[in-house]
C-alpha cells in the first residue's frame, strides 16, 4: 500500500504530446478513477506507472520515494489488463502464482496465497482450470487475483469491465469495489465509462488531450461540474446558452431566449454570456398553467419523443424560442401516464440544480 | 431445395475423388511392396516380404540415411535457432525496411531450388568447402530456413504481447520473461518450423545433386540411383517403411502440438 | 540538419534491438545465399565457351544469353516449363477447391484426419510419391489393367516418360501446397458472409461463385504462386516421369553444370529461369490487385 504521486508527468513521440504537464496524487488505500475518451493519454499514463513507458518529463514516486529508475519487475505493481494477458500455457493456479514465484516465495506459502486469493475472488475450485477454458468474467477475476496476490503497492486496472457484457459488468462492479476494499489497496481504474468511473471510485480525475481538467468526488464532480466539456462528459446533458440579466447575492437571472428566462444559483456579472446546465433528471414535472409564462423557472413545451428506459422514461421536448431538452422523469413519478407525443407539459427546475459556466 | 442438394453431392464427389487422387499411389506403393514377383504387378497375384529384406540391397543406403539424419537435424537446429531472433524482430521490433527484409527471408523457398545448387557449387568450390558434409548442409539450411521464420512469425502474430508486460508487472525480468512466457508460447511454431525444415532437407534432391561426390551421399540421391537403375519393388517396401515413420511423427506432433493449424493459412 | 542527423540517430537506436536479432539470419543468407547468387549472375556473363582450349574473350559479354537464345532446344524447354507448370496449376486449382470446400464442411473429427493426411503428403518424400506413381502408371499397373479391361486399350500402353505423366506428378505433389492456404481463407470467411448471400436469394453456386471465391482469393493467390514457383522450378519430377524429348528449363540447366561443365551457360540458363518466374509472378500478382481489385 502506498501513496501516489505525479508531478508535472509529460511524455511525446517527436512533436506528439501525449501526456501535458500531468499532476495526479492518490492517497494511500483510495481508489482513484482516471477517466476520459479514447486518445486522452489515460493508458499510457497508467504504463508509466506501471515502468512500461519512461515518461519526458516529471516524476512519479510511490509513498515519496521516485520510481523512475526501477524497471516494470521491481516496482512492485499489480496491473490488470484490458484482455487480462493470462498467460494461456499455465493454469488458473500456476497464472497466480507466477508473481510468487519470482519473489521466491517457498512453495508451501506459495500455496496458502494462492488458495487465499482465489477465494478472495470466489474461484476456489478453479485452481486446475485452463484460461482457454474460462468465461470472460472469470478470467478478469484470476487477472485480478494475480495481480494481487503479490500484496502490490498499487493497483492498476485498463478498463478493467470493459471487454465484460452488462450484466456481467454491473456484478463486476460490486465485486471489485468489495476486493478493493477488502484489500484496502491503492488503485488506478482507467476507464473511458462515466457510470464505472462514478461507481467505483473515491474520487474520478478526468482527463482530455493529454490532461487533468477536473478531478473530484464522483458526486461533486456530477452535480457540479468545473466546465461543459466536463459536464458533457459526465452523461447527459442540456446546455442553453444565455445572458446574464441581473445579478444579485448568489444568484443570478439568465435570459435563454426572448420569452424565457431562468434563474440560477450561481455568480457571474450582469450582462456576460454564459452557459447553463441541466442534467435531465433535474426538471420536474408540473401541471401546466392554463396559459403564458408559468411561474418561477417553469416553461412550456411540447413532447417530440418518448424513449422509455425501464425505470424511467426519457422524454424530448420543444421548448420555447426553438430550445430542444431532454428530460428524464423516473417511472412513479409519472404514475403509469407518461405524456404522449404531443402532449403539452411543463417543466420546473429548481436554480440550485442549474449550473452556470462562464 | 434440390439445388442445394446438388451442390452439396458435387463438392462431396469432387472433394473425396481428390483426397483419392492424392492417396491413391501411396496406398499403391504400400500394396506393391508385398508383391512377390520381381516387376511391379497389380494387383501382385502372391505376397511376400523379400523386397523389405532388399532394402539393405540399395547401395550403401545405411550410410546415406544416416547422413541425411545428421545434417536434417544438425541443420534445421541452426535454422530455428536463426530463425527464432528474426521472427521476434519481424513481430516485435521498429526495423528499416521489414517489408522488404521479409520478403528476402522468405524468398529462398520461390527461387528455383536447382538454382540454390548451382550457385552454391562453384562459390563453395572457391572456397574450398565443396563436396564436405558441412558444405552439403549449408546448402540445406539456405533452402529450409524460410520454413521455421514462416511458422515462428505465424505463431507469434496470433499471441498476445501483453502477456509478457504482465510477466513484467509481477516481477519477471526480461529474461525470465523469455523463457517462462514468450518460448512457451512460441514451441508449436519451434517445433513446426523445425519439423518443416528438417522433413524438406531429409528430402532434398536437386541441391544435394550438386554438392555430394565421392562417398558423401544423402538417402533421396541413393533412392532415386537405385529406382533410375533398378525395375523391382524394393523402393516400395523403402516407401512404405518412410510413410509409416513420417506418418507416425506427424501424428504425435500434430496431437501435442497441432502443427497442422499452423500450416493452414498463409 | 543537426536535428535531422539526431532523429535518425534515434530512429537507428530504437530499431537498433531487431538489427542485432535479425543480424544472425541475414549474415548468413548474404554468405550463403546472396553472395553465391551474385557470383552466378557474374558467372552468366562469361565468355567461356565451353572448350578448354578457347581463349577467354572479353570479361563482361551477353555471349550466353545470346547461345540461350540461339538454342531452339533450350527455348523449347523454358516454353514447355511454363506450359506445364500452367496447365499443372489449373489442375491443381480444380482438384484442391473441392477438397477446401469439403474440409470446410466435414465435421471435426473427418476434417482433422483429412488436414493430417493432407500434411502428411506435404511431408511424403517427392521420390517417394513420384515412385507411386511409377507404380500407378506401370505397364502392368492399374490404370493400364483397367484400360484393358474396358477395351479401351488393346494391349498396355507406356504411361510413364511423357509430358502428362510429368503433369499428373506435379499436380500430386502440387495439391497439398493448395489445399492449405485455400481452406485457411476459407475458413476465415465468416458464416455470416455465407448466410446474408443465402438471405439475399443467391442459391448455393451463386453464393460461391460472388461471395466465397473473391472472398478466398488471398489464398487461391498464395497457393497458386507457389504451386507455380515449384512446378517452374521442377526438377525430380520431370526426371523421373518425364523424357529427355520432355524435359524441362531446370534439367538443361543441370546437365549443363553436371555433364557438359559449363558453368556460365548453366548459370544464364537458370538465371533467366528465375526472372522470368518472378517476372510471371509479379504481373499475377498486379493483374488480381489492378483488375480484381482483391488486397492480396
Amino acid at each position: 500500500m502506498a501513496r501516489l504521486d505525479l508531478q508535472d508527468l509529460c511524455f511525446s513521440v517527436g512533436a506528439l504530446e501525449i501526456l501535458r504537464h500531468v499532476d495526479l496524487s492518490v492517497e494511500d488505500g483510495k481508489c482513484l478513477a482516471l477517466l476520459g475518451p479514447s486518445g486522452c493519454g489515460k493508458s499510457t499514463t497508467l504504463r508509466c506507472i506501471a515502468g512500461f513507458v519512461r515518461p519526458t518529463g516529471g516524476s512519479i514516486s510511490f509513498d515519496g520515494q521516485s520510481v523512475l529508475g526501477l524497471p516494470p519487475h521491481r516496482r512492485n505493481v499489480g496491473l490488470v489488463f484490458q484482455d487480462y494477458a493470462l498467460f494461456p500455457h499455465m493454469n488458473v493456479a500456476e497464472n497466480i502464482a507466477y508473481g510468487l514465484r519470482r519473489r521466491g516465495v517457498p512453495a508451501a506459502e506459495r500455496g496458502a496465497r494462492v488458495a487465499e486469493a482465489l477465494a478472495l475472488v470466489r474461484l476456489d475450485d478453479f485452481g486446475d482450470r485452463m484460461p482457454g477454458q474460462l468465461s470472460g468474467g472469470q478470467q478478469q477475476r484470476v487477472a485480478l487475483a494475480r495481480a494481487l496476490v503479490i500484496r502490490p503497492s498499487l493497483l492498476l486496472l485498463d478498463e478493467p469491465l470493459g471487454a465484460l457484457d452488462r450484466r456481467l459488468r454491473d456484478q463486476m462492479q460490486v465485486e471489485l469495489k468489495r476486493i478493493q476494499r477488502e484489500a484496502g489497496i491503492t488503485t488506478i481504474i482507467v476507464t473511458h465509462d462515466q457510470e464505472e468511473a462514478l461507481s467505483l471510485s473515491d474520487r474520478v480525475a478526468v482527463m482530455s488531450e493529454g490532461r487533468i481538467t477536473e478531478t473530484g468526488r464522483p458526486g461533486a464532480l456530477y452535480r457540479r461540474p468545473g466546465s461543459r466539456e466536463v459536464m458533457e462528459f459526465l452523461g447527459v446533458s442540456n446546455l442553453l446558452a444565455g445572458r446574464v440579466e441581473h445579478a444579485a447575492a448568489g444568484q443570478i437571472r439568465v435570459r435563454v431566449g426572448p420569452s424565457l428566462a431562468l434563474r440560477a444559483a450561481g455568480a457571474a456579472a450582469a450582462g456576460s454570456a454564459v452557459h447553463l446546465g441541466i442534467r435531465p433528471e433535474s426538471f420536474a414535472m408540473v401541471a401546466a398553467p392554463s396559459s403564458g409564462e408559468g411561474g418561477a423557472n417553469t416553461f412550456l413545451g411540447q413532447v417530440t419523443e418518448s424513449v422509455y428506459k425501464g425505470s424511467h422514461v426519457e422524454l424530448y421536448v420543444q421548448g420555447p424560442d426553438g430550445l430542444r431538452i431532454i428530460v428524464q422523469q423516473r417511472g412513479e413519478a409519472l404514475a403509469g401516464a407518461a405524456p404522449e407525443i404531443g402532449q403539452q407539459v411543463a417543466l420546473t427546475i429548481d436554480p440550485e440544480a442549474i449550473v452556470v459556466f462562464e | 431445395m434440390s439445388e442445394g442438394r446438388i451442390y452439396r453431392a458435387v463438392v462431396t464427389l469432387l472433394g473425396w475423388g481428390a483426397v483419392a487422387f492424392l492417396i491413391f499411389p501411396v496406398a499403391l506403393t504400400m500394396l506393391v511392396s508385398f508383391n512377390e514377383s520381381f516387376f511391379i504387378q497389380v494387383p501382385p497375384a502372391a505376397y511376400s516380404l523379400d523386397w523389405y529384406r532388399n532394402i539393405g540391397n540399395i547401395h550403401e543406403i545405411a550410410s546415406a540415411t544416416l547422413t541425411s539424419l545428421g545434417i536434417a537435424t544438425l541443420g534445421a537446429t541452426l535454422v530455428t535457432l536463426l530463425a527464432i531472433g528474426a521472427a521476434i524482430a519481424i513481430v516485435r521490433y521498429p526495423l528499416p525496411g521489414k517489408a522488404a527484409l521479409t520478403a528476402f527471408l522468405l524468398s529462398p523457398v520461390a527461387v528455383p531450388v536447382v538454382a540454390i545448387g548451382i550457385a552454391l557449387v562453384q562459390y563453395l568450390i572457391i572456397l574450398d568447402m565443396a563436396f564436405t558434409w558441412y558444405g552439403l548442409m549449408i546448402g540445406h539450411m539456405v533452402l529450409v530456413a524460410a520454413y521455421p521464420v514462416r511458422t515462428l512469425v505465424a505463431s507469434m502474430t496470433l499471441y498476445n504481447p501483453s502477456i509478457e508486460d504482465a510477466a513484467a508487472s509481477l516481477g519477471a525480468n526480461r529474461w525470465v520473461a523469455f523463457l517462462t512466457v514468450t518460448l512457451p508460447q512460441l514451441k508449436p511454431g519451434l517445433i513446426s518450423g523445425f519439423l518443416f525444415a528438417f522433413l524438406i532437407s531429409f528430402d532434398n534432391y536437386p541441391i544435394s545433386v550438386f554438392l555430394v561426390r565421392g562417398g558423401l551421399t544423402t538417402m533421396p540421391i541413393e533412392l532415386f540411383n537405385y529406382i533410375s537403375q533398378n525395375f523391382d519393388p524394393t523402393p516400395a517396401a523403402f516407401s512404405t517403411v518412410y510413410i509409416f515413420v513420417v506418418s507416425a511423427v506427424i501424428i504425435l506432433v500434430e496431437r501435442r502440438y497441432k502443427v497442422v493449424s499452423l500450416s493452414v493459412g498463409r | 540538419m543537426t536535428t535531422r542527423a539526431a532523429a535518425a540517430g534515434a530512429a537507428l537506436r530504437t530499431s537498433m534491438p531487431g538489427i542485432l536479432l535479425v543480424a544472425p539470419l541475414v549474415v548468413f543468407l548474404l554468405a550463403f545465399y546472396v553472395i553465391p547468387f551474385a557470383g552466378m549472375l557474374r558467372e552468366s556473363f562469361g565468355a567461356w565457351t565451353g572448350d578448354p582450349e578457347a581463349v577467354q574473350a572479353a570479361d563482361w559479354t551477353l555471349y550466353q544469353y545470346q547461345k540461350l537464345f540461339d538454342s531452339a532446344r533450350t527455348l523449347r524447354a523454358l516454353w514447355r516449363t511454363i506450359e506445364i507448370s500452367l496447365i499443372a496449376v489449373a489442375l491443381t486449382f480444380l482438384l484442391s477447391y473441392p477438397v477446401a470446400l469439403l474440409l470446410l464442411r466435414l465435421g471435426p473429427g473427418l476434417r482433422s484426419a483429412l488436414l493430417t493426411i493432407t500434411f502428411i503428403s506435404l511431408a511424403a518424400s517427392l521420390i517417394v510419391r513420384n515412385y507411386g506413381w511409377l507404380v500407378v502408371l506401370a505397364d502392368q499397373g492399374p490404370v493400364n489393367n483397367l484400360m484393358v479391361w474396358l477395351g479401351l486399350f488393346e494391349r498396355p500402353q507406356r504411361l510413364v516418360y511423357n509430358k502428362w505423366a510429368t503433369i499428373v506428378g506435379l499436380v500430386h505433389y502440387c495439391m497439398p501446397f493448395m489445399i492449405l492456404p485455400i481452406y485457411g481463407a476459407l475458413s476465415r470467411i465468416p458464416r455470416s458472409q455465407w448466410e446474408s448471400a443465402r438471405i439475399l436469394g443467391a442459391g448455393d453456386w451463386t453464393t460461391l461463385r460472388t461471395v466465397v471465391l473473391p472472398l478466398s482469393m488471398p489464398g487461391i493467390f498464395g497457393g497458386t504462386t507457389l504451386c507455380f514457383a515449384i512446378c517452374a522450378s521442377a526438377f525430380v519430377t520431370p526426371l523421373m516421369l518425364g523424357s529427355p524429348a520432355t524435359s524441362m528449363i531446370s534439367q538443361v540447366a543441370a546437365e549443363q553444370l553436371l555433364i557438359q561443365l559449363n558453368f556460365p551457360f548453366g548459370s544464364a540458363v537458370i538465371f533467366t529461369l528465375t526472372a522470368l518466374m518472378f517476372t510471371l509472378v509479379f504481373a499475377y500478382a498486379l493483374i488480381v490487385r489492378k483488375v480484381l481489385r482483391i488486397n492480396v
